[in-house]
C-alpha cells in the first residue's frame, strides 16, 4: 500500500523540548560549582583559517515590494564580525512554471527583484540561481526548489509589564516589558512559523534643541521560530516575541513594534532547529556535538564546497502595536551632557564639529547671553540616532 | 596473662597465580573487591567503573560521563551484567557514581577481547559483576561519606540452607542546595538510592537456587518546575544444578527494566511529561561438561525486549500539548552456543566456540520503506508496511566465531591469538559526546541494521621476578560495521522517523596495551600503557549523510596515549596507603572556524568533525586507610579512609564550548573537578 507523503510527515516537536537539557546541564555545572568549585575558564581556540565561504541570506515573500537576496562571505573565527558583502554576482529566481526573474544589485552584495515583474505566490516553487565571478573564476550555485506555503494572519500582539526589581520605601522599582503573540491557522495548513520584527520608539532629548524629538528604529537580531506540529490545533498562545529591559530608552515615551509572521517549510524549520540546537545547546557536559548544518543552496561546479545560509521562501503577514505606559526605572542614556557654560557673545571654537549647544538663553535683566555646551553630538541632536520625520505608520504623536 | 584473640586473615588461595599464562582469553581482566576498595576515590566512594577505567584499553570521555569505552567501542557496546541481567543505566548522579553498591560486589570480570561464546549481544566488552551472598554467620557494615551513606547486612535465615544479603545506599546531598541564596538553586534537589538483595537457598550439595533483586532510583529537580527521574530495576532467579562431578548446569530467568521521566511545568500551556522505557526478560540455560582434557560449555539464551522510544504527554489540564508516543519496539533474540577448551599438547591449547545469534523484530508496527540510493527523508518514502502483533518485521541472524589459541612457550611465558565476532541489536541513541540524561535505547529494525564487530588480538605474557610480577603485551585490530552516527544537529528525542537522521558509519580501531602488575605482597602496583586509535567513516555517497567528506576521522573518545599507574602499600594490617595516576591524550573536538551573519544574527561555521583536541588529561589521587582494632572481641570495627582526588588540583578540561554573548562569540573550558577534592569515609563492620 502506498500512502501520500504528506500524511507521513514528521510531527516535529516544539523547539522548547530541546531546551530542557539546558537546565540539566545547569544542574551539573551547579553541582560542580558547589561541590567542586570553579569549573569554567574563558578560552580562545587556535585554528587554521579556512577559506571564505559563500553565505546566502535570501527571503522571498508573497508581499509587494522588492525581495532581497544578500550574498556575503564568511569570516575567520575570532575576527571582528561584520558581514563582508559579495559583489558582482548574477542572481536570478526561477519558478516551477519555467519563468526566470533576474535580480539586480542594489548596494554592495544586496540583490533585489524587480517589483513590477516579480511577486511571490503561495503554492509556487522557487529556485535561486547564483553565479559568482571574482575575475579569475566563475562558480555556479543553485538552491533546491522551495514551495511557498500560505500563512495565517497574526491574531494579536500584546505586552506585559514585568518587574525587574520591586520598589520599596523611597526607592523606585525597575520595570521591563515582554511582548507576546497569539496566532492560529483555522485551516491547519501552516505548522511551522518564523517571526522577526521592526521596532520604533520616540526619543526626546532633555534640552530644548532644534532636533529634540526623533523616531528611532531597530530590527530583531535573533531567529525566532516554532512548530505547532505536536499540537492538536495549529494554535500558538503567548509566544514571546521580544523582551525589553530598562537598559534601553525604548519604553520611555512611546514604543511601537511591527511583527512579521512567516510560513516555513518543514525543511526550513528543521534547518533552523538544527542551527539553534548547535548554537544554543552549549555549556554543559552533554552538548550536542557541533556540526555545520547544510542549507538548501549547493555549489554546482564543486559539490564539495560548503555554502552557508538559507534560501527562504515564505508567505508573510504582519501586525503592529503601540505601547505607551508608565515604566519605572528606565535608564537615562544622556547623563552628563553639559560640559561647559559660556556667557556673552564669544565665538566658540569647533562649534558644530566637536562642541554643540544644548541651550541658548538670550541676555535678560542684565544677565549676559548664556549658552550650555556639550561635547556629545547625541545630546544636542536626536537625528544622530533616528529621524525627525514622523513615520507614515505612526499614530498620534 | 590475658590473651587477646586476633583473627587470622581470611585465607586467599593464590590459584590466580600463573593463571595469566593458562587462561585462554586475550584481553580478560578480573578485578577483586579487595584491590578495588584500596583505590583512592573521588567522593569517598569505592567505584567499580573507576577501577575498570584503570585497565589498559578502557577509557572514558571524561569525568562525570556515564559509561566507558573499551578498545575503541562506544559506551553502549558494553554489556554490563548484574545477576546475569543487563544493566541499562550504569550510573547514578550523571555518572559520578556507578550504579552498583560496592558492598554487594564480590568481583568483576571484564572481557575486552576473547569474549566467551556464552555472552552475546554487545560488541566491545562484557563486564560481569559477581555479587556477594550471605554466609552462615551474621555480618554487617555501615558507612558514611560526604555524599552517600550505606548499610549492608548478611546472614543465615535457616542455617546451612537459606542465607540472605541486603545492601542499601542513599545520598543526602540536598542540604548543599539549601545553603544558597538563589531561589532556583534552593528549590533544586538531587538524590538517589539503590537497594540490592539476594536470598540463597541451598537444599543440598547438588542444587542451589538464588533470587536477587536490584532497585535503583535517581531524582533531580531543577528549580521548582523541571523534574528528572530515573529507575533501573533488576530481578533474577538462578538455579544451579550439579548432575555429577563432571556435568554442571545453570538455569536463569531475569528481568531488567529501565525508565526515565522528565517533566516541565515552566510554561503552563506547554508543560509536558516525557518518558522512555526499556524492558528485557531473559532466559538462559548453560551447561558445563568436563571430559578428560576437554571442557565443554554449551547452552542457549532467549531474550524478549520491549522499548517505548518516547512518550510525550500534557503534564496538566491547561497544557496544550498533544498526547503522543512513538510506537513501541519489540524484539526477540536468541543465541545457541557451544565452546570447547581443549588441551591439545602441553604447549598448545585451543578454545573454539561458536554462537548462532538470531534476532526478530516483531509487530505490531509500521515500517517506512525508503527509495534506495536516496537520503532518507519524508520525501523519499516509497511505501509503508503494516505488521500485525507477533508478525516478524525483520530478521537478522548469523554465526559468531570465537577462537583462542594458547601457545605455552615455557613455564614463564605464553603467546595467545584470538579472534571473535560479535553482533549487537540494541543501540543507544546519542549525539552528545558522552551518554546524556535523555539518551534513548533503540532496537534494530527494518531500517537499522545490527552492528557487527570483528576483533583479532595477539598477546604475549611473561612472569618475571620469580613469578611475582606479571607482564603482558596485547595488540588488537577491530572493525565495526553499521555503527549509528547522526546528521548535524539532529533531534533524537521524540523523533518518529529516527532512521531519517541516522548516518550509517563504519569504525576501525587498533592498539597496543602494555601491562606490568604485581598483585601480591605488601607492595602492589599496576603500570599500564596503551596506544590506541579509533576512527569512524561515513560510507554514504549522499551529500546529506557524508561526514568529513567521507574520510576516516577520529571518534569522540580517540585518546591515543594513555598511562595508568596504581600503587598500594600495606604498612600493616591496619594501615594502608595507595595512589593512582592517570594520563591521557585529550579527546578530539570540533572547533568553530568561521563566523557569518544572517538576518543580523551572528552564526558559527564548524571545522571538520573532531579535527582538533582538548588539552591532555592528567590526575593523581592518594588515599590512606586506617582499619579498626584487630581485637575480635570488639563489637564494631571502625575503618577510616582519607583520600584526595586530583591531588595536584589540575583543571583537566572536560569540554570546550562556545557561546554567543552580545556581538561576540566566546569560548570556554569546562573542568568537572577543578581542584583537589579531599574526602573522608567512615565505616564499621559488625
Amino acid at each position: 500500500m502506498k500512502q501520500n507523503n504528506d500524511s507521513l510527515k514528521n510531527s516535529r516537536l516544539p523547539s522548547t523540548i530541546h531546551r530542557f537539557l539546558q537546565p540539566f546541564s545547569g544542574l551539573i555545572i551547579l553541582f560542580c560549582l558547589i561541590v567542586l568549585n570553579g569549573c569554567i575558564v574563558q578560552f580562545t581556540p587556535e585554528t587554521e583559517e579556512e577559506k571564505e565561504l559563500l553565505v546566502v541570506e535570501g527571503l522571498i515573500t508573497d508581499q509587494p515590494g522588492p525581495n532581497t537576496i544578500k550574498l556575503s562571505t564568511s569570516l575567520p573565527f575570532g575576527k571582528k564580525s561584520e558581514a563582508k558583502p559579495l559583489t558582482g554576482c548574477s542572481v536570478s529566481l526561477k519558478d516551477d512554471l519555467g519563468n526566470l526573474y533576474p535580480l539586480s544589485e542594489k548596494g554592495a552584495g544586496t540583490y533585489v527583484t524587480n517589483s513590477s515583474a516579480f511577486r511571490g505566490q503561495a503554492g509556487r516553487f522557487y529556485t535561486l540561481k547564483i553565479r559568482t565571478d571574482n575575475g579569475a573564476k566563475v562558480i555556479n550555485y543553485e538552491s533546491s526548489p522551495v514551495e511557498m506555503k500560505p500563512v495565517p494572519p497574526i491574531d494579536s500582539i500584546y505586552y506585559e509589564k514585568t518587574v525587574i526589581k520591586e520598589g520599596f520605601g523611597n526607592y523606585f522599582g525597575i520595570d521591563g516589558c515582554d511582548i507576546f503573540l497569539d496566532t492560529h491557522d483555522p485551516e491547519n495548513k501552516c505548522k511551522y512559523y518564523r517571526w522577526d520584527f521592526n521596532e520604533t520608539w520616540i526619543l526626546r532629548l532633555l534640552f530644548p534643541v532644534e532636533n529634540i524629538k526623533c523616531w528611532v528604529s531597530d530590527t530583531s537580531t535573533s531567529i525566532n521560530f516554532k512548530s505547532t506540529a505536536a499540537f492538536d490545533e495549529a494554535r500558538i498562545i503567548r509566544h514571546p516575541v521580544a523582551s525589553i529591559t530598562n537598559t534601553t530608552d525604548r519604553l520611555k515615551i512611546k514604543y511601537s513594534i511591527s511583527v512579521n509572521q512567516y510560513s516555513l517549510n518543514e525543511d526550513e524549520y528543521i534547518y533552523w532547529e538544527k542551527l539553534q540546537n548547535i548554537t544554543d545547546q552549549v555549556g554543559g557536559l552533554y552538548d550536542v556535538i557541533p556540526a555545520s548544518v547544510p542549507g538548501n543552496v549547493f555549489c554546482i561546479d564543486n559539490p564539495g564546497e560548503r555554502v552557508l545560509g538559507y534560501f527562504s521562501v515564505s508567505a508573510r503577514s504582519s501586525k503592529r502595536i503601540f505601547i505607551r505606559d508608565n515604566f519605572a526605572g528606565i535608564v537615562n542614556l544622556y547623563p552628563d551632557c553639559p560640559v561647559d557654560t559660556v556667557y556673552g557673545d564669544v565665538e566658540i571654537w569647533g562649534l558644530g564639529e566637536s562642541i554643540w549647544v544644548l541651550s541658548d538663553n538670550p541676555p535678560s535683566f542684565g544677565s549676559p547671553r548664556r549658552r550650555i555646551l556639550t561635547d556629545k553630538k547625541g545630546c544636542a541632536d536626536c537625528t544622530v540616532r533616528g529621524t525627525n520625520i514622523k513615520p507614515e505608520f505612526w499614530i498620534g504623536d | 596473662m590475658k590473651s587477646i584473640l586476633i583473627p587470622l586473615k581470611e585465607t586467599v588461595v593464590s590459584a590466580e597465580k600463573n593463571i595469566l599464562l593458562k587462561r585462554f582469553e586475550v584481553g580478560m581482566e578480573k578485578i577483586n573487591i579487595q584491590s578495588f576498595k584500596l583505590l583512592p576515590t573521588s567522593l569517598g566512594e569505592a567505584d567499580i567503573v573507576k577501577s575498570v577505567l584503570l585497565i589498559p584499553g578502557v577509557k572514558s570521555v571524561g569525568e562525570g560521563s556515564a559509561g566507558f569505552n573499551v578498545r575503541g567501542g562506544t559506551a553502549d557496546q558494553n554489556l554490563i551484567l548484574l545477576y546475569g541481567a543487563p544493566v541499562y543505566n550504569s550510573s547514578h548522579f550523571f555518572g559520578f557514581f556507578s550504579a552498583v553498591n560496592p558492598d554487594m560486589i564480590k568481583d568483576a570480570t571484564l572481557y575486552k577481547g576473547g569474549i566467551p561464546a556464552r555472552f552475546g549481544g554487545r560488541i566491545s566488552s562484557v563486564l560481569d559483576i559477581g555479587t556477594n551472598e550471605g554466609k552462615n554467620e551474621f555480618t554487617g557494615s555501615a558507612g558514611i561519606s560526604p555524599i552517600t551513606t550505606q548499610v549492608m547486612m548478611a546472614g543465615p535465615l535457616i542455617k546451612d540452607t537459606l542465607n540472605y544479603i541486603i545492601t542499601g545506599r542513599t545520598t543526602y546531598s540536598n542540604w548543599i542546595f539549601g545553603l544558597f541564596n538563589n531561589k532556583t538553586i534552593r528549590e533544586s534537589s538531587a538524590s538517589f538510592y539503590d537497594i540490592n538483595g539476594k536470598i540463597t537457598y541451598e537444599p543440598n550439595k547438588s542444587n542451589k537456587i538464588d533470587f536477587a533483586s536490584y532497585l535503583s532510583h535517581d531524582a533531580f529537580r531543577f528549580g521548582s518546575d523541571t523534574v528528572y527521574k530515573y529507575d533501573n530495576n533488576i530481578m533474577a532467579l538462578k538455579w544451579r544444578h550439579i548432575f555429577n562431578s563432571r556435568f554442571f548446569s545453570t538455569f536463569s530467568l531475569n528481568n531488567s527494566f529501565y525508565e526515565y521521566k522528565i517533566s516541565s511545568q515552566k510554561n503552563k500551556p506547554e508543560s509536558f511529561l516525557l518518558s522512555h522505557k526499556i524492558n528485557n526478560t531473559g532466559f538462559k540455560a548453560d551447561f558445563n561438561l568436563f571430559r578428560g582434557r576437554n571442557e565443554m560449555n554449551f547452552g542457549l539464551d532467549l531474550n524478549r525486549t520491549v522499548v517505548l522510544p518516547g512518550s510525550y504527554e500534557p503534564a496538566n489540564d491547561s497544557s496544550l500539548v498533544k498526547r503522543s508516543f512513538i510506537d513501541r519496539e519489540r524484539a526477540i533474540d536468541g543465541g545457541l552456543y557451544a565452546d570447547d577448551k581443549l588441551i591439545l599438547t602441553d604447549f598448545l591449547s585451543v578454545n573454539a566456540g561458536i554462537r548462532l545469534s538470531s534476532y526478530f523484530s516483531t509487530g505490531p508496527g509500521r515500517v517506512m520503506v525508503y527509495r534506495p540510493g536516496f537520503s532518507r527523508s519524508g520525501s523519499s518514502i516509497i511505501d509503508t508496511l503494516d505488521f500485525k502483533a507477533g508478525q516478524v518485521m525483520k530478521k537478522y541472524a548469523g554465526p559468531e566465531l570465537r577462537i583462542s589459541l594458547n601457545f605455552r612457550i615455557s613455564d614463564k611465558n605464553s603467546f595467545k591469538i584470538n579472534y571473535n565476532r560479535t553482533r549487537q541489536y540494541i543501540h543507544l541513541l546519542t549525539n552528545s559526546t558522552s551518554i546524556s540524561p535523555t539518551d534513548t535505547w533503540k532496537l534494530s529494525d527494518y531500517n537499522l541494521k545490527p552492528q557487527i564487530g570483528d576483533q583479532v588480538a595477539f598477546g604475549f605474557y611473561q612472569m618475571i621476578f620469580n613469578g611475582t610480577i606479571e607482564t603482558s603485551a596485547e595488540v588488537y585490530y577491530k572493525g565495526i560495521k553499521n555503527m549509528a552516527d547522526f546528521k548535524g544537529g539532529a533531534n533524537l528525542i521524540m523523533n518518529d522517523f529516527i532512521e531519517q537522521d541516522i548516518v550509517n558509519v563504519r569504525g576501525k580501531s587498533y592498539g597496543l596495551e602494555l601491562l606490568l602488575k604485581k598483585s601480591e605482597g605488601k607492595l602492589r602496583f599496576t603500570l599500564g600503557y596503551t596506544y590506541a586509535r579509533i576512527f569512524i567513516r561515513s560510507l554514504s555517497t549522499l551529500k546529506e549523510e557524508v561526514i568529513n567528506d567521507g574520510k576516516w576521522f577520529p571518534a569522540n573518545f580517540d585518546k591515543p596515549n594513555d598511562l595508568t599507574f596504581t600503587f598500594n602499600y600495606l604498612l600493616s594490617r591496619r594501615f594502608s596507603f595507595s595512589a593512582n595516576y592517570t594520563y591521557s591524550t585529550g579527546r578530539p573536538i570540533t572547533f568553530p572556524v568561521a563566523t557569518y551573519i544572517m538576518y543580523d544574527d551572528l552564526l558559527v561555521h564548524y571545522s571538520d568533525r573532531n579535527k582538533y583536541r582538548i588539552p591532555d588529561y592528567s590526575r593523581l589521587d592518594l588515599s590512606f586507610r586506617i582499619g579498626g582494632s584487630l581485637r575480635l572481641s570488639q563489637i564494631a570495627h571502625p575503618n577510616w579512609t582519607f583520600s584526595v582526588y586530583n591531588l595536584l588540583g589540575r583543571k583537566n578540561v572536560y569540554s570546550i564550548y562556545f557561546r554567543k554573548e552580545g556581538d561576540v562569540i566566546n569560548g570556554y573550558k569546562l573542568s568537572v573537578f577543578g581542584q583537589a577534592i579531599p574526602s573522608v569515609t567512615f565505616s564499621f563492620d559488625f
